[in-house]
């Protein structure tokens, strides 16, 4: 069996807030598959976030390893892309040159970029809206860009750090299922942290639950539900329900 | 077509006749009080030049081939050292805003150059640098290039964090990033210092050529004027100086509708 | 004028995870700051004992000193300040006795906007410097045309200050005023100068800003005393210390002028809540 794509081993992070040190990610231990979909789910303060910038490279652990496609992460790097809760497209760039600003300028040649993007947009249904500014377009089409341009560059894994929770329960909804189509068409690892946990349901194989104070993993469970789920059907509901028992239990228990 | 039709257009039009008429009441006033006191000899006519005279002195002047080369030696002056100021002040201005370091270094320095009046730096110039064009210029230059020094650095500053980190994941490379992210992005703090510095630069070719004697420009015709006490001429050179001040102002708007063309509205 | 040169280079607020990270951030940056003026007055100071610059061109720090103290001994420096100082206060008082009101008056009738600002904003347009020759010809060279242009100065931001501060006040609040049926004197007191002095604040600052350059202009150009025309001389007479020694004092109150101004206006932030 190749070894796995992405993984945790005991990863721990602390933030200094005032003057007291906060720690918020505890003895992570995660291993990750090439192509797999894991959702994090959690309240507030869980740091799932933090967990997320940490694979990405974007902040580094205090101790314990986060290996990505057999190599450390010290940094952001071509393996992987990131999606924001935010669609962080740069307001004076057209959609397809803020897609072409996730291409490194050496390693693809004009003609390849112009592919690729096209590819990209279409994928995400946006090939209309190449040349058009971020200001016109709406919440759910600007996210669907930020996804064009978290692909396109061909990373293994994809992390999803609250992509829809910005946007109104419609927009929502479809963009799961555009989420889904595109994860079945590509075949990319993704992460995805959200608090909607029908969202986990939805689209993971496996939802891992965090409990808060500090963050740490409290249950990991298996989603073996044959896609495109059933919302309504008792599967879904029972295994939705069992999901929220682990959060409440949680909100129960004092802070520390 | 009724009546009622034609009177809703007139009654619009005759509200902003009225706006304008009542703008324009004040300067009418001063002119015909102004021109009757000089006519009926209440005033000094040599000295209270009548607006008659100064529409006539006007006229004169525009036909006057030294006048406009008195004028293109100014705006050629406040060229050469409003662009050297923009050229030093705005990579300087940028420079700073992205290294702490050297911004922690420079901030004493700059921050105390801000607080003296530019004015205060013309003797000492015109010691070092001479008093003829060489000494202007660098006023000049020096005027100009505070404001967009200082806006380069805010422009940094007003700069997205979200979009900083972005470039950081991304593992935008220096040059991308300037071009893409941090040009853009500081572009309307920059395009305000730009605004400032066309019009300290301006100001700062006047008054060098008010406090440099030598050399030719409307600064110096003007203050040979008022020596003459010819106020029909100074009141032409005022407004000559003005229009372009207005002028600038005008290119400036200019430019921050091409370069910020993005920031239309949203649909 | 831009709110761009209000603030300066130096660190006032940092962000920073913790208090303890903050001013450590704080220290070392003004630890930096402190190298290169450090480092340009000890190199300052070799290059004048070593003679390397002619001392008549650049003369050293020590000199300047020297220079500055004789001019506080022999007490021209006091008069010159005395001078100029005076007449900034008359100036600037001229420009805030006409600004306010004149600003309070466009901003609350729309007859009086409509008549004045067209005129105001034209004057306005020509740059001071520019008027300069043409108050010249009217005023002489005299007191009263340094009392004109410092008020004119001054007048321009106060005036729009201000009456960009009245027609601020958001509806809201002159609303909620005739709801709880105050007075139009109480309605003043505790509804519009709370909301409009910070505004207005503003504006005086950069007005007493721009009446300080216009008094070292105009000093500059056509007076026979104080500190700009203290200035002018030491240039004439070549004397390079004494001119940089003025220099420093003229950055000096102009920077004294202005701290106590941003002083003033945390204060009234402070109080009337609301950014400075």
């Amino acid at each position: 069996m190749s070894a796995p794509l992405l993984t945790l081993s005991a990863v721990n992070k602390g933030f200094a807030l005032g003057n007291r040190q906060r720690q918020v990610l505890h003895n992570i231990s995660l291993t990750v598959e090439d192509g797999a979909f894991v959702a994090f789910v959690g309240a507030s303060g869980c740091g799932k976030s933090t967990l997320l910038r940490l694979v990405a490279g974007l902040e580094t652990a205090d101790s314990g390893d986060i290996i990505l496609a057999d190599a450390p992460v010290t940094g952001p790097s071509r393996s992987c892309g990131m999606i924001f809760q935010d669609h962080r497209l740069l307001p004076w760039l057209t959609v397809a040159e803020n897609i072409d600003l996730a291409l490194p300028r050496r390693e693809f040649a004009a003609a390849d970029r112009r592919r690729l993007i096209a590819e990209h947009l279409e994928l995400v249904g946006l090939s209309d809206y190449a040349n058009a500014l971020p200001g016109k377009l709406s919440g759910g089409m600007a996210q669907r860009a930020a996804i064009a341009r978290g692909l396109v560059n061909r990373p293994r894994l994809l992390l999803l750090d609250e992509p829809f929770s910005a946007l109104d329960s419609l927009t929502r909804t479809r963009l799961q299922g555009e989420l889904q189509r595109i994860w079945t068409f590509e075949k990319i690892a993704m992460l995805l942290v959200t608090h909607d946990v029908e969202e986990a349901v939805f689209l993971a194989d496996r939802v891992v639950v965090l409990a808060p104070n500090p963050g740490r993993i409290s249950a990991v469970i298996d989603v073996e539900l044959p896609r495109s789920r059933d919302r309504a059907s008792t599967e879904f509901v029972a295994l939705k329900a069992a999901i929220l028992r682990q959060l409440e239990a949680f909100m129960e228990a004092p802070v520390i | 077509m009724s009546g009622a039709a034609l009177a809703f257009p007139l009654r619009r039009w005759a509200a902003r006749l009225g706006i304008i008429g009542l703008g324009l009441a004040l300067p009418a006033l001063i002119a015909v009080i102004w021109q009757s006191a000089a006519v009926l000899g209440l005033v000094d006519p040599t000295v209270w030049a009548s607006p008659a005279l100064v529409a006539v002195a006007a006229l004169q002047q525009l036909q006057d081939p030294q006048f406009w080369s008195d004028f293109g030696a100014s705006l050629l002056r406040d060229a050469e050292g409003t662009a050297i100021g923009i050229a030093v002040g705005l990579p300087a201005g940028l420079g700073l805003g992205l290294s702490r370091f050297t911004r922690d270094l420079f901030a004493p320095l700059l921050d105390a150059a801000k607080a003296i009046p530019i004015f205060t730096w013309v003797p000492l110039l015109s010691v070092w640098v001479g008093s003829g064009e060489a000494g202007k210029v660098t006023f000049i230059a020096l005027a100009a290039m505070l404001p967009v020094l200082f806006s380069g650095v805010e422009g940094v500053f007003s700069l997205n964090p979200a979009h900083l980190e972005l470039a950081r994941l991304l593992r935008l490379g220096r040059f991308r990033r300037l071009a893409r992210l941090v040009l853009p992005g500081a572009a309307p703090a920059i395009l305000r210092g730009v605004r400032l510095s066309l019009l300290f630069g301006w100001l700062a070719t006047i008054g060098a050529e008010y406090l440099f004697e030598a050399g030719g420009g409307i600064g110096t015709n003007i203050m040979a004027a008022r020596e003459l006490y010819r106020l029909d001429l100074v009141v032409v050179d005022m407004i000559a100086i003005g229009l372009i001040g207005i002028l600038f102002d005008g290119f400036s708007t200019l430019l921050d509708n091409y370069f910020l063309r993005w920031t239309a509205e949203k649909s | 004028m831009s709110a761009i040169l209000k603030q300066g280079l130096l660190p006032e607020r940092i962000a920073g995870a913790g208090r303890r990270a903050r001013s450590r951030r704080a220290g070392s940056a003004i630890r930096r700051g402190v190298i290169l003026p450090v480092l340009l007055l000890v190199l300052w100071q070799i290059t004048a004992a070593r003679g390397l610059i002619s001392t008549l061109v650049l003369p050293g720090p020590v000199q300047v000193l020297e220079a500055l103290r004789q001019l506080a001994v022999s007490g021209a420096l006091a008069g010159g300040i005395e001078v100029s100082l005076r007449r900034l206060a008359l100036g600037y008082g001229l420009g805030v006795a006409i600004g306010v009101p004149l600003g309070i008056l466009l901003a609350v009738s729309p007859l009086a906007r409509r008549l004045i600002a067209p005129s105001f904003y034209a004057i306005a347009r020509v740059p001071l410097l520019a008027w300069i020759p043409f108050l010249m010809v009217l005023f002489g060279i005299g007191e009263a045309l340094k009392l004109v242009i410092i008020a004119k100065a001054s007048l321009t931001p106060i005036t729009l200050n201000t009456e960009r501060a009245i027609l601020g006040v958001p509806k809201a609040w002159l609303e909620l005023g005739r709801l709880l049926c105050l007075g139009p004197w109480p309605t003043i007191r505790r509804i519009l100068l709370p909301a409009t002095i910070l505004p207005v604040f503003v504006g005086l600052r950069f007005g007493l800003i721009q009446a300080w350059s216009a008094l070292v202009v105009v000093e500059l150009l056509a007076s026979t005393n104080g500190l700009g025309f203290q200035l002018t001389m030491s240039r004439q007479l070549f004397q390079l210390d004494t001119m940089m020694a003025l220099m420093l004092v003229i950055g000096v109150i102009g920077f004294g002028l202005d701290r106590g101004v941003v002083t003033a206006e945390a204060y009234l932030a402070r109080r009337f809540g609301g950014r400075a």
